[in-house]
């Protein structure tokens, strides 16, 4: 539950809408599999219903911290949640146990709710004995259905899409053959934009601006985030901040010197661009340290698979 | 109980009169609110020091944030920590409370009965003032601005190591670092702190507002060693892009802010402990570091007076005084003082005051934003 309760702790955080949707995207990227209908479950509904009343959780509280119950009333009404109240309380007495999100929210959480008396009582003990002190709040709030997601549907089901889509699968190991069927086209770019991220990634420059060749100038066709082997942001970080030729708002223009290799799934016309056209479905496949920027592809080789 | 029969014969040594804290069988005042002719002063925290008394006594290591904060009329004496000085029919000293520098507790001996009002206080170490010193008293006065069970610090090291990442992040993307902490105590705490924390000084300059640099002069001047601090207005806005600056919570929002755009801002609090407090500050990030008492701290230093009798001031009284009566069979009660704790406000608007040179009617200034914590009143947003 921990890259949850990151998350959530970093979404009460946070007021700007785009932030919070890139804080949401960095975590489907990152969530094993098995978690994932959970944490869906979480953000989308329906919820888990209350599995225990506010009143019981204040008494087992007051047990468990050794504390005279007004004294917990009183704290509770400095804090103004008992959830964060309870968690605050039982730091000191907290585990270190790692729960998987799926098995605390799938099993847990329901055999609390079906428990009664004595049994209700030591399940929510022993949850509080395992869990680590900042898991403990999520916990609570669950435990009281007092968890809000703080993001709207859409906001989640566009994280969700752009987690999926511009990236080669985050959840295969290093070592394993990409899952994924190879892109149908490849295309050789050039970089020459980069922007910082939002949120968690605003320190480094993870925003590229990918162009190829039309009549002697480079036309951007694709604007992409990550994609790159943590190395490789890291270093192409400090290779932008070494070669910025000019500055617009947040966005730097870059010295067109590297390439790397694109993959997609088709090209559609589009009017709006400057190319004439847009990508379907790109990403940035790899960086090609040895290829030439004069010998990137041209728009002409792109135009040739437009669909109709 | 005894300790009650032993009130009951005598007077009490203390008792809250309209001026403040008052000793009749010596004559002074402790910390008072309004002019008196003589006060002994716990620190130099604008809820406990206050201009106009005809002579102040207080620790020498005190004295020089005193002079900043009284004027350069007053009277002030230092009283060497531990030495007794004879008042009327009590015997008065000194002795470190930790809260910042040359920060007291008063110790008073009446033939054989001992007081002691330990003012602000907190046992965690800060290399920034004397540590803590637990008195054997009869009847403790203590505060309890975070004297609730919630309150529980985490490492000092940890937090400072917490700032200190967050500061290099903040610098690699080139967005100057603003952290708003109290200008007096806490900021010199922080200045040390982080200076301390390994490779922490090849990140950037440390940077400090006016009305911290007044307080770092009066540190430098008793003695405490700090790191060296710029002004904003010395250095080019590259150099400020990698920057830790410390500011007063008074700053925030402010046009002196401008010379920091896009920065990253942070509060340094015991109260950033509350999720709720931390998002009414409105700064990116909460750091919990306190120079008052936590549960554990306070609960722990009451024990180690072995005193029968507990005041209870600042903070959530009732909740304290009830708790050591009921789980500690200690005869606690409540005194309604003035003083504040970590409120802020206040506090701030004194030294941005003072930093300028205007002459401050520091009851003009309590007047308007001086609470007066009801009973376990929550904490109230300054």
């Amino acid at each position: 539950m921990r890259r949850f309760a990151t998350l959530h702790r970093a979404l009460e955080e946070t007021p700007r809408a785009s932030d919070r949707e890139a804080l949401l995207v960095a975590y489907f990227r990152s969530v094993p599999a098995v978690d994932e209908p959970s944490a869906l479950r979480l953000l989308g509904g329906p919820r888990p219903r209350r599995a225990v009343k506010p009143e019981q959780l204040r008494a087992w509280a007051a047990e468990a911290a050794a504390l005279p119950p007004w004294l917990v009333e009183e704290s509770q009404r400095a804090v103004g949640d008992l959830a964060e109240t309870a968690a605050h309380l039982l730091e000191s007495a907290a585990g270190s146990h790692e729960w998987p999100l799926h098995h605390l929210v799938e099993e847990r959480l329901p055999r609390l709710a079906a428990a009664t008396g004595d049994e209700k009582r030591a399940l929510l003990m022993a949850a509080w004995r395992e869990l680590p002190a900042d898991q403990h709040r999520l916990w609570n709030r669950l435990v009281l259905a007092t968890f809000r997601p703080l993001v709207s549907a859409s906001e989640v089901e566009r994280a969700l899409a752009a987690a999926r889509g511009d990236l080669p699968s985050p959840r295969a190991a290093p070592t394993d053959p990409e899952p994924e069927s190879p892109p149908p086209h490849t295309v050789e770019a050039v970089l020459v934009y980069a922007q910082r991220g939002e949120g968690e990634a605003s320190t480094h420059y993870v925003d590229y601006t990918f162009a190829l060749w039309h009549e002697g100038e480079l036309v951007p066709v694709a604007k992409l985030s990550g994609g790159l082997p943590l190395a490789e942001i890291e270093e192409l970080d400090r290779w932008v901040r070494r070669n910025i030729l000019e500055r617009f708002g947040p966005v730097r223009r870059v010295r067109p010197e590297l390439v790397f290799e694109l993959g997609f799934d088709g090209v559609e016309a589009s009017g709006r661009r400057k190319a004439g056209l847009t990508l379907r479905a790109p990403r940035v496949l790899r960086w090609l340290r040895e290829r030439d920027a004069a010998h990137a592809a041209s728009l002409q080789t792109l135009r040739g698979l437009g669909d109709r | 109980m005894c300790a009650v029969s032993v009130h009951a014969r005598r007077p009490p040594l203390l008792e809250v009169t309209r001026q403040g804290l008052y000793c009749a069988a010596g004559d002074f005042h402790v910390d008072p609110w309004a002019p008196v002719p003589r006060a002994v002063i716990t620190h130099g925290h604008a809820d406990h020091a206050r201009r106009g008394s005809a002579a102040y006594l207080a620790a020498p290591s005190a004295l020089s944030v005193l002079r900043v904060r009284l004027g350069p009329e007053a009277i002030l004496e230092g009283l060497p920590w531990g030495e007794r000085r004879r008042f009327g029919e009590v015997d008065v000293s000194l002795h470190p409370a930790g809260h910042l520098l040359g920060s007291a507790q008063v110790r008073i001996e009446h033939r054989g009965e001992v007081w002691v009002v330990s003012g602000d206080y907190k046992t965690d170490p800060d290399p920034t003032c004397e540590p803590f010193e637990a008195v054997r008293c009869d009847t403790f006065i203590t505060e309890s601005t975070f004297g609730l069970p919630v309150f529980r610090w985490p490492a000092q090291r940890v937090v400072l190591a917490e700032i200190v990442d967050w500061w290099r992040a903040n610098a690699a993307a080139e967005r100057p670092t603003v952290l708003f902490a109290y200008a007096l105590g806490k900021s010199q705490r922080l200045l040390a702190g982080i200076a301390a924390v390994d490779a922490a000084r090849e990140i950037g300059p440390l940077v400090v507002h006016g009305a911290v640099r007044v307080c770092v002069d009066a540190y430098r001047a008793a003695g405490v060693a700090l790191p060296e601090v710029a002004a904003a207005t010395e250095l080019s806005r590259d150099e400020l892009r990698r920057a830790l600056v410390i500011a007063p919570p008074s700053a925030q929002g402010s046009p002196w802010m401008r010379r920091f755009p896009r920065a990253a801002t942070g509060f340094v609090s015991g109260w950033m402990r509350l999720r709720a407090l931390r998002r009414q500050r409105r700064v990116d990030r909460g750091f919990v570091l306190s120079d008052h008492v936590d549960w554990p701290g306070v609960v722990g230093a009451i024990e180690a007076t072995g005193a029968a009798r507990v005041g209870v001031t600042h903070g959530y009284m009732a909740a304290l005084a009830r708790w050591l009566r009921e789980e500690r069979g200690i005869d606690a009660w409540t005194l309604r003082t003035r003083f504040t704790g970590e409120a802020g406000a206040e506090e701030t608007a004194v030294e941005s005051a003072a930093e300028a040179g205007i002459a401050v009617d520091a009851e003009a200034v309590a007047a308007a934003t001086v609470r007066h914590p009801a009973d376990a009143a929550g904490p109230a947003s300054s």
